[in-house]
């Protein structure tokens, strides 16, 4: 198979876990962003992958060749750095050619043999050429002769990049490489960077805990939660078919609805005494306690029904508003996003009225596994 | 406005006083060694001579000593402790700031310690060790006890400690080896704190009057501060023109290096020079 495949990767840093048995396959040319909460051990999994970190147990192959002794400029993968990582006394020229130098052998490097030697003649203008080409590309030419202190954020990430291109590894790892850039440079250099995917078609394995960066940059998702995938998807099955709880409360802005329900001892659900629609689960789950989850954009207002909530605020967003409420068979806030003509004559702390459309429901169990579609009765008399 | 103008003004004011009096001593010896003997001991303060007598004091003190012997000497010890220091120090202090061993913290408390224990203290055991090696009143003598600096190993530490993991763990990325990782990322990016930790060397041991009192018996292994006693006892008696005159020379070399490097050297100190 070609790709990196992890396998079983487990990682404690003492007696903590922190990665605990995890199993990707990434494949080759594959846009993947890896996401989670801060600590959850992205980085860390991304050091491994480098061979920066070694696994406490697990392998890693490239593909199908076993690489995880190997030491990381073995390995044939470049990282992108947070905080960039240029070398601040080397000219931005100096930065994007070490990786290039640093394979060449050690006498082609010495001052001077250069201009005696031929083949070292050669192979440093390979270097240069190499290093104009991916400049010209990244646009920063005209940056070249300048120290990394005399660039602008934007301009040292480009530079950055420069130096993990020029070499054309079999995988780009990156690690939140946008968060230090302010937002609408952000916006800019996401769009660039899936172009530049696209230009390359190498593999990117993009770690971030921007929700827009995850949804829009990738072919997959992987979430890590606390040290472990929970689920490895499109964006679009993370967001419209979550197996667990975490992915569906991770993924989506504002965060989905979250409603803690205790089946009657019928299996059905039940609001303040009141049943919900026609739904129901059978004897098998009498007396559990569940969650529904639902999109903010899933839930309607409407004049007048049963589940009434109090505004607690709303956030105008242009062409539609997030409307915050709470209500006590909700037990919680509640987010619905509507759009400006249905919210005009809302106004904090006074009462609403919602619909759910029960098909856009979505249902897990006390451990947070998603209860699949086929166990829930429809029409249980 | 006014207040304010007071305020600047009377601290300039204390400032400038305090320097003079720091001064003081440093330029009475430079006055002196340009006075005959008859106007060093005066009644009054005066402070230009009214008979120059800078050249021959000048002249006694180059030739009646090999005071540029001693000099040669003193470049010779001073360069080669602080290039022994750098080359423990900086290694060590890479490993201390950024590798993970067992008996890191250990390691690092006991070279906190040594910093607190006084040369004074341990110069006996030294005094023996040289003994033994049959390294009295040599090069090696002079510099063996200082060619390991624990100030030297905290100093690129802490400093080392403010590169961010990051650019290590590029560097690694990019093949450099550890020891490529030391020398040509970590020095460059610690040149600030390596020039303050010259300075701080250079001056310590070219000024060192008590170890090599205590090595050094012949006259041609005499180091500066030793050569312009000697001077007194040996040559000059009581004829303080020529001896201030050496004591200038002496001094001129490192008054000379500061000036020049005067930019890097507060650089050093508040440590701001990196971005
Ligand atoms: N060298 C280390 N020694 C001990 N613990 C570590 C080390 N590196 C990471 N950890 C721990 O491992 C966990 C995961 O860290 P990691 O840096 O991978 O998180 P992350 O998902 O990248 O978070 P963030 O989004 O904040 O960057 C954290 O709890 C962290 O404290
Ligand atoms: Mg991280």
């Amino acid at each position: 198979m070609t790709g990196i495949k992890l396998s079983n990767i487990t990682k404690s840093f003492g007696n903590t876990e922190v990665l605990k048995g995890i199993n990707l396959d990434i494949k080759e040319g594959e846009f993947i962003t890896l996401i989670g909460a801060s600590g959850s051990g992205k980085s860390t999994l991304l050091r491994i992958i480098s061979g920066l970190e070694q696994q406490s147990s697990g392998s890693i192959t490239i593909n199908d060749q076993d690489i995880s002794t190997k030491r990381p400029k073995d390995r044939d993968l470049a990282m992108v750095f947070q905080s960039y990582a240029l070398y601040p006394h080397l000219s931005v020229r100096g930065n994007m050619e070490v990786p290039l130098r640093m394979r060449a052998p050690l006498w082609q490097r010495m001052p001077m043999v250069r201009k005696i030697n031929k083949k070292a003649h050669k192979v440093l203008k390979h270097i240069d050429r190499r290093v104009d080409d991916v400049a010209s590309q990244l646009h920063i030419e005209h940056l070249l002769d300048r120290k990394p202190s005399e660039l602008s954020g934007g301009q040292c990430q480009r530079v950055a990049l420069g130096r993990a291109m020029v070499r054309e590894p079999v995988a780009f790892l990156m690690d939140e490489p946008l968060s230090n850039l302010d937002a609408k440079l952000r916006v800019h250099m996401r769009g660039e960077l899936t172009q530049l995917h696209r230009d390359l078609g190498t593999t990117f394995v993009y770690v971030t805990h921007d929700q827009v960066e995850a949804m829009t940059m990738p072919d997959r998702i992987a979430l890590l939660v606390e040290g472990e995938l929970i689920q490895v998807d499109t964006p679009d099955a993370m967001y419209n078919n979550p197996k667990h709880l975490k992915v569906a409360e991770f993924i989506g802005s504002p965060t989905i609805n979250i409603l803690p329900v205790t089946l009657s001892n019928e299996g059905r659900i039940m609001f303040d005494e009141q049943r919900l629609g026609s739904i129901g689960f059978g004897r098998s789950r009498a007396n559990d306690s569940i969650s529904i989850a639902v999109r903010s954009e899933d839930l309607k207002l409407v004049s007048t029904g049963t589940m009434k909530a109090i505004v607690t605020h709303v956030e105008n967003m242009g062409s539609e508003k997030i409307v915050y409420a709470c209500a006590d068979w909700a037990k919680g806030p509640l987010a619905i996003k509507a759009g400006s003509q249905v919210t005009a004559d809302i106004e904090q702390g006074g009462p609403i009225f919602l619909a759910m459309d029960i098909a856009k429901l979505m249902f897990f169990d006390h451990q947070g596994q998603r209860i699949v579609q086929e166990k829930i009765m429809q029409g249980v008399a | 406005m006014g207040y304010d103008r007071l305020f600047s003004m009377l601290r300039h004011l204390i400032l400038a006083s305090l320097a003079l009096i720091f001064l003081a001593p440093f330029i009475w010896m430079v006055v002196t060694s340009i006075k005959p003997e008859d106007e060093i001991f005066l009644n009054e303060l005066r402070i230009i001579p009214e008979r120059f007598a800078g050249y021959e004091n000048y002249r006694i003190a180059l030739t009646e000593t090999p005071l540029l012997r001693f000099m040669l000497n003193g470049l010779i010890v001073t360069v080669a402790i602080f290039l022994s220091q750098v080359a423990v120090a900086v290694p060590a202090a890479y490993a201390l700031a950024k590798l993970q061993f067992k008996g890191k913290q250990v390691l690092f408390i006991a070279i906190l310690a040594c910093l607190m224990i006084p040369p004074q203290a341990v110069s006996i055991p030294w005094y023996l060790l040289m003994y033994k090696f049959g390294w009295l009143d040599s090069y090696a003598g002079l510099v063996a006890p200082f060619s390991i600096s624990v100030f030297g190993i905290f100093l690129m530490r802490q400093f080392f400690n403010t590169v961010p993991d990051d650019l290590i763990s590029a560097a690694r990325l990019d093949g450099y080896s550890e020891l490529g990782i030391v020398w040509k990322i970590m020095v460059p990016t610690a040149i600030p704190a390596l020039i303050s930790f010259g300075i701080f060397s250079i001056v310590a041991h070219w000024n060192d009057y008590f170890w090599p009192l205590i090595v050094v018996n012949s006259q041609e292994m005499l180091t500066p501060p030793l050569g312009v006693v000697a001077f007194k006892s040996d040559e000059a008696g009581d004829s303080y023109g020529p001896l201030m005159a050496a004591a200038t020379i002496i001094v001129a070399p490192l008054v000379i290096a500061y000036l020049l490097a005067q930019k890097r050297f507060i650089e050093g100190i508040t440590m701001s020079g990196m971005k």
